[in-house]
């Protein structure tokens, strides 16, 4: 028993230090060369520099990658602990964030204020609230007697996603063709260099405490709604929580980076597979194996055609599907670990 | 101990269940006490589990109440109805891969508080001696997933053992297992009852298990009506054929009663 106990915690620890090189990597990363030795003089004397005598590379390192390496990270963070709440949820390892349709609110609103011409601060927060009206109404469909079943949840969620897709088609015909490529670029995902990453951040440390503290009912919580509920867990409560908690996430994730699949999906199960199957361990390793994929892919989707930029969407799948492979194909199911 | 040997544990006051026009259940004033063995019979869909949901408050009755050494159970928390009331669920669902330690450990749940780890060494020690008794040991690393059927059933049990309630609702316990387990399981509730002041309510399907662990017996009609007593009292030809509509044979030998079922030609 101890011996697991150590290996989980060998492989949290394992993934700080990833973190860590992904962050690293990803400020190094870009069209302008600055060295490592700079990128942590910049990093140290941030704290008390005087706005007066800013140099290029201090300006390249502060107002642009560290904002944008923050936010890879946490949308990535966002995603996984998005998708580990929705399997959870939906007790289904197939579930991913965006399964329910909660992104595809966050896109229409999205593609209109792109077709509009609105401002950025606008695409973000249209698309957030779209998210949430998304949400509300797989809510409210899906209710009964005042209860959630996983699978009515599923099936309103699924079905509401396929109209919305059936939507977002629609809209990318209607529109002109100089729109097209930045709602394309907006439907892949890719994290711009602009905006603010404090939001998000706030975002993810309260949830990331949240599902910290929700950790035990959730490793509970996995063995069916019965048995949870005949072991003193509230699960009507802990369901609607989680559902909202889950919806938040990734409305907040959506309306940072656009839809970047995958991340959600695989970050859960890469743990699962890899023996991670404690939530009080599983949720912080979730938040960091995602970050860090996410921030790894980001800076991959800037080096490999530079100066332009691909969607990041593109990236995580590509990695994201060999390295699955080859560890489902070496580890085998998950049920013959160890 | 002599003192709680009569001590009521669960009481059902006029209960009545019923589910799409069909009355499981009617009227049924039913008092549970420390120490009692208590079997529950009844044909397919006649609204045993459905009863036994009712018990551990995951059913909301039609109508009646259930006391909790005195306290309604509907007024009570999830935390407090599971710290005294454990069940045993026809079926388990396991989608996700955990080993059988940690499976186990999931019984300590309603007792756990936050960040004690005293507590978690105990109950670590607690959970070896339920998997023992369930024959689990050498299973103890194994994938939930890749158990046999009575295997898992087995380690559904020895969960149920690390929640020590005061109460075991037993859906089918014996479902899957083979009879040697069959028996120790059985033989190992008797003995939580007799011994420790706990009360068993398990549903059952084989009538001779019942006569022979469960000193009470409740049997439950297709219309909702039932009869309640001392096993040895109200199971008889008579009764067995109107619960099943299927003729029993008694079978008597050196002070042992055994049913047989008879085959209709």
């Amino acid at each position: 028993m101890s011996i697991y106990k150590r290996y989980q915690q060998f492989t949290l620890c394992g993934l700080c230090l990833l973190t860590l090189i992904a962050i690293i990597f990803s400020l190094h990363s870009g069209d302008i060369q600055i060295n490592l030795q700079q990128i942590f003089s910049i990093l140290l004397t941030s704290a008390h520099r005087t706005t007066s005598h800013l140099t290029l590379t201090t300006k390249i390192i502060m107002d642009l990658r560290l904002p944008r390496t923050l936010n890879a990270f946490t949308t990535g963070a966002l995603l996984a602990l998005a998708g580990l709440l929705m399997q959870v949820l939906l007790r289904n390892p197939l579930a991913d964030p965006y399964i329910l349709g909660i992104s595809g609110g966050a896109a229409i609103a999205a593609l209109i204020s792109l077709l509009l011409g609105l401002s950025l601060i606008w695409l973000h927060s249209l698309s957030f609230l779209g998210a949430m009206i998304s949400m509300l109404f797989v809510f409210g469909l899906s209710r009964e007697r005042q209860s959630f079943s996983p699978l009515r949840l599923l099936l309103t969620g699924i079905v509401l996603a396929t109209g919305w897709g059936a939507l977002i088609s629609f809209i990318l015909i209607l529109s002109p063709n100089h729109n097209l490529h930045g709602m394309l670029f907006w439907l892949m995902g890719s994290i711009g260099y602009q905006h603010l990453a404090l939001p998000g951040m706030i975002v993810l440390f309260i949830s990331y405490i949240c599902c910290q503290f929700l950790a035990p009912q959730l490793n509970i919580l996995i063995h069916g709604e019965l048995r949870a509920k005949s072991l003193g867990i509230h699960t009507n409560r802990l369901h609607l929580f989680l559902f909202l908690l889950a919806s938040i996430l990734t409305a907040c994730a959506v309306s940072i980076a656009g839809t970047i699949g995958f991340v959600g999906l695989i970050v859960p199960h890469l743990l699962r597979l890899i023996g991670l199957r404690d939530h009080r361990l599983l949720v912080p390793a979730t938040v960091l194996a995602g970050g860090s994929l996410l921030t790894f892919a980001d800076s991959l989707s800037r080096i490999i055609l530079a100066p332009e930029q691909l969607p990041v969407g593109i990236i995580t799948a590509l990695i994201g599907v060999p390295i699955f492979l080859v560890i489902l194909k070496t580890r085998g199911l998950p049920n013959s670990l160890g | 101990m002599e003192n709680h040997a009569m001590k009521n544990l669960l009481t059902c006051r006029a209960l009545t269940l019923a589910q799409k026009n069909k009355l499981l259940c009617d009227d049924l004033h039913w008092q549970i006490n420390a120490g009692e063995t208590w079997a529950i019979l009844g044909k397919n869909g006649a609204g045993k589990t459905t009863l036994l949901h009712s018990l551990a408050n995951l059913h909301r009755p039609t109508k009646g109440t259930i006391h909790l050494n005195d306290s309604d159970i509907t007024q009570l928390s999830r935390r407090v109805i599971a710290q005294n009331i454990g069940i045993l669920l026809q079926q388990q669902h396991d989608a996700f891969p955990i080993k059988v330690h940690e499976m186990v450990m999931t019984g300590a749940y309603p007792q756990l508080t936050l960040f004690n780890r005293q507590q978690q060494k105990q109950f670590h020690d607690q959970a070896l001696i339920a998997l023992k008794k369930m024959d689990l040991l050498p299973l103890l690393n194994r994938c939930v997933t890749t158990l046999s059927g009575g295997e898992r059933r087995r380690l559904a049990i020895a969960t149920l053992l690390l929640q020590q309630p005061q109460v075991y609702l037993l859906d089918e316990p014996t479902n899957s297992l083979d009879i040697k387990h069959q028996v120790a399981t059985l033989q190992h509730f008797r003995y939580l009852a007799e011994q420790q002041n706990a009360a068993t309510i398990m549903v059952l399907h084989d009538v001779n298990l019942a006569y022979q662990f469960c000193d009470n017996c409740l049997l439950l009609m297709d219309d909702g009506r039932y009869l309640i007593g001392k096993t040895t009292d109200i199971i008889n030809q008579e009764n067995l054929l109107s619960v099943y509509q299927q003729a029993f044979m008694m079978i008597q030998q050196q002070n042992n009663t055994y049913w047989q079922a008879q085959c209709p030609n």
